[in-house]
C-alpha cells in the first residue's frame, strides 16, 4: 500500500514538473518575443528616418503628406512579406479564411483604429501641438492598452505589471522628451493635443481588437489581414484625400510630381526596407500579445523607445543625454517587473 | 460562408464543442479530412493552437499522462467561456 502511494505520488510529481516546463516555456516563449519585437522595431525608425530624410520627403510643403505616404509603403511592403511569409508556412489559404470570419473582421477593426486614428491622429498632434506634447500623451497606448484589455479581453494584470508598465511609460516619455517650441493655449494646440490621445487610443484599440481575433486566428494570418487593411487605406483614401487638400489649398504645388519623385528616389528605399524590418517586428509582437497578453506585450514593446536611442548613438552621432540615461534606467526596471514571474501569465484571462 | 472553412484555430475550438476530451493527436485526425494536404494539420501544430486555447481560457486541460518516453500527453475539453466564444464566432 505505501510502495504503490510512493509511487502515485512520483508520478503526479513528475506530471506536475512536465506540465510546469511546459506552460513556463510558453510564457518565457512570449516574453522574449516581445523584447525581440521592441529591439527590432528600433531599427524600424532608424530605416524609416533615413527615408525621410531623403528628397522629395523633406519639402516642407509635405509635411503631412510624405509621412502618410510614408507610412501607406511601409505597411504595404509590410503585407507583402507577410504574406509571403504565411505563404511559407502552408496559410496562404488561412489568410483568406481568416478574412471572410469574425476574428478576421477584428483584424480589420484593429487596422481601421491603428491607421486613420493612430498613425493619423499623431501625425496632426505633431505638427499642431508640437512633439514635446504628443510624444509623452502618446507613449500612454500601452497603459490606455491595458485597461482596454482588462475590461474586454478580462486579461490578468498583477499589481507588479501595473507598476512595471507605469515604469515602462515614464522611461518612454524621459527618453522621448524635447523642450516645447510651440505655444501652449491657442486653439490649434488644444486640437493637437486631442489628436495626441486620439493616437494613443487608437494604437491601444488596435491592439485589443488584434489580440481579441488571435483568440481564434493565427497570429502571423491576423498581422496580414491587419497590413493588407492598412495599405489599403492609405492608397485608397488616407494619401489621395491628403494630395487632394493640398493640391486645392496651395496652387504652386503639384502633389502628382511630388508622387512621381518619391516614388521614385532612393528615400523609398528606406521605407520599403523599414516595412520588411516593421513586418518582422510585428511578426514577433503580434504572438507575443497572444502569449502574454495586450498589456505585457505592449510594455515590453515600448522599449524600443530605448533600443532606438542606444542603437542611434551606436551607429550616428547622437549624444548621450541625461534624459537617455535616466530613461533608460527607469525602462529597464519596468522591464523586470513587467517581465516578473512567468508563471503569473499561465492562464492570460479572468473567465474561471 | 459560402462553404468557406473556419480559420484553423477556430475550427479546433469548433471541434470540440461536443464537450468530448480530445489529444493534439485525436484533434488531428479528426480534422484531417476537412484539412487534408495542408501543413497546418501537422501535429506540432495541432498542439500549438491548442496550447494557444489553453492560454486565453477556450479550452482547458482535463487529464494527462507521461507517454514511454516521458513526453507529456494532455487531453483537452471546451470551457464554457470557451463555447460562448467559439458559437460567437462560427
Amino acid at each position: 500500500m505505501t510502495q504503490s502511494t510512493n509511487a502515485a505520488d512520483a508520478m503526479a510529481a513528475q506530471l506536475a514538473r512536465a506540465r510546469e516546463k511546459k506552460e513556463l516555456g510558453y510564457a518565457k516563449k512570449g516574453l522574449v518575443l516581445a523584447l525581440v519585437s521592441g529591439i527590432i522595431w528600433s531599427f524600424d525608425g532608424l530605416a524609416l528616418g533615413q527615408g525621410l530624410g531623403c528628397a522629395p520627403f523633406t519639402l516642407p510643403a509635405v509635411w503631412l503628406l510624405a509621412p502618410l505616404l510614408a507610412a501607406g509603403v511601409h505597411d504595404l511592403c509590410a503585407a507583402l512579406f507577410c504574406f509571403g511569409w504565411n505563404a511559407g508556412q502552408g496559410r496562404a489559404r488561412e489568410v483568406f479564411r481568416t478574412l471572410v470570419s469574425r476574428p478576421g473582421r477584428l483584424c480589420v477593426l484593429g487596422a481601421l483604429f491603428g491607421a486613420p486614428l493612430g498613425m493619423g491622429g499623431y501625425l496632426m498632434a505633431v505638427s499642431l501641438a508640437g512633439p514635446a506634447y504628443t510624444l509623452p500623451i502618446t507613449s500612454l497606448y500601452p497603459a490606455i492598452a491595458a485597461v482596454l484589455a482588462a475590461v474586454f479581453l478580462r486579461e490578468r494584470i498583477s499589481r507588479r505589471a501595473w507598476v512595471g508598465l507605469a515604469l515602462c511609460v515614464a522611461g518612454a516619455v524621459v527618453i522621448g522628451y524635447t523642450p516645447p517650441e510651440t505655444d501652449a493655449g491657442s486653439f490649434s494646440f488644444y486640437l493637437g493635443i486631442a489628436f495626441a490621445v486620439l493616437a494613443a487610443f487608437g494604437w491601444a484599440a488596435e491592439g485589443v481588437c488584434v489580440t481579441s481575433g488571435m483568440d481564434l486566428a493565427e497570429p502571423a494570418v491576423a498581422l496580414c489581414i491587419r497590413e493588407f487593411t492598412s495599405a489599403l487605406l492609405y492608397g485608397l483614401f488616407i494619401v489621395p484625400g491628403v494630395m487632394l487638400y493640398l493640391s486645392l489649398g496651395q496652387s504652386a504645388f503639384s502633389s502628382a510630381r511630388f508622387l512621381a519623385e518619391a516614388l521614385t528616389s532612393a528615400g523609398l528605399l528606406f521605407v520599403m526596407l523599414a516595412g520588411v524590418i516593421g513586418c518582422t517586428s510585428y511578426l514577433c509582437w503580434y504572438p507575443a500579445m497572444n502569449m502574454t497578453g495586450v498589456s505585457r506585450a505592449m510594455s515590453l514593446n515600448i522599449t524600443y523607445s530605448l533600443w532606438g536611442v542606444l542603437f542611434s548613438a551606436l551607429f550616428t552621432d547622437i549624444d548621450i543625454t541625461r534624459n537617455l540615461v535616466i530613461g533608460s534606467l527607469i525602462i529597464f526596471a519596468g522591464m523586470f517587473l513587467v517581465i516578473g514571474n512567468p508563471r503569473d501569465i499561465i492562464n492570460l484571462r479572468n473567465v474561471d | 460562408m459560402f462553404g468557406i472553412k473556419a480559420p484553423f484555430r477556430l475550427a479546433v475550438g469548433a471541434l470540440l464543442l461536443d464537450g468530448q476530451p480530445r489529444t493534439p493527436a485525436q484533434v488531428a485526425e479528426a480534422l484531417r479530412p476537412e484539412y487534408a494536404g495542408s501543413r497546418l494539420i501537422r501535429l506540432a501544430n495541432v498542439e500549438a493552437q491548442l496550447q494557444a486555447l489553453k492560454a486565453v481560457g477556450v479550452v482547458r486541460v482535463v487529464s494527462e499522462r507521461l507517454s514511454a518516453v516521458g513526453d507529456l500527453e494532455q487531453s483537452y475539453v471546451i470551457s464554457d467561456y470557451g463555447r460562448d466564444k467559439v458559437r460567437k464566432n462560427l
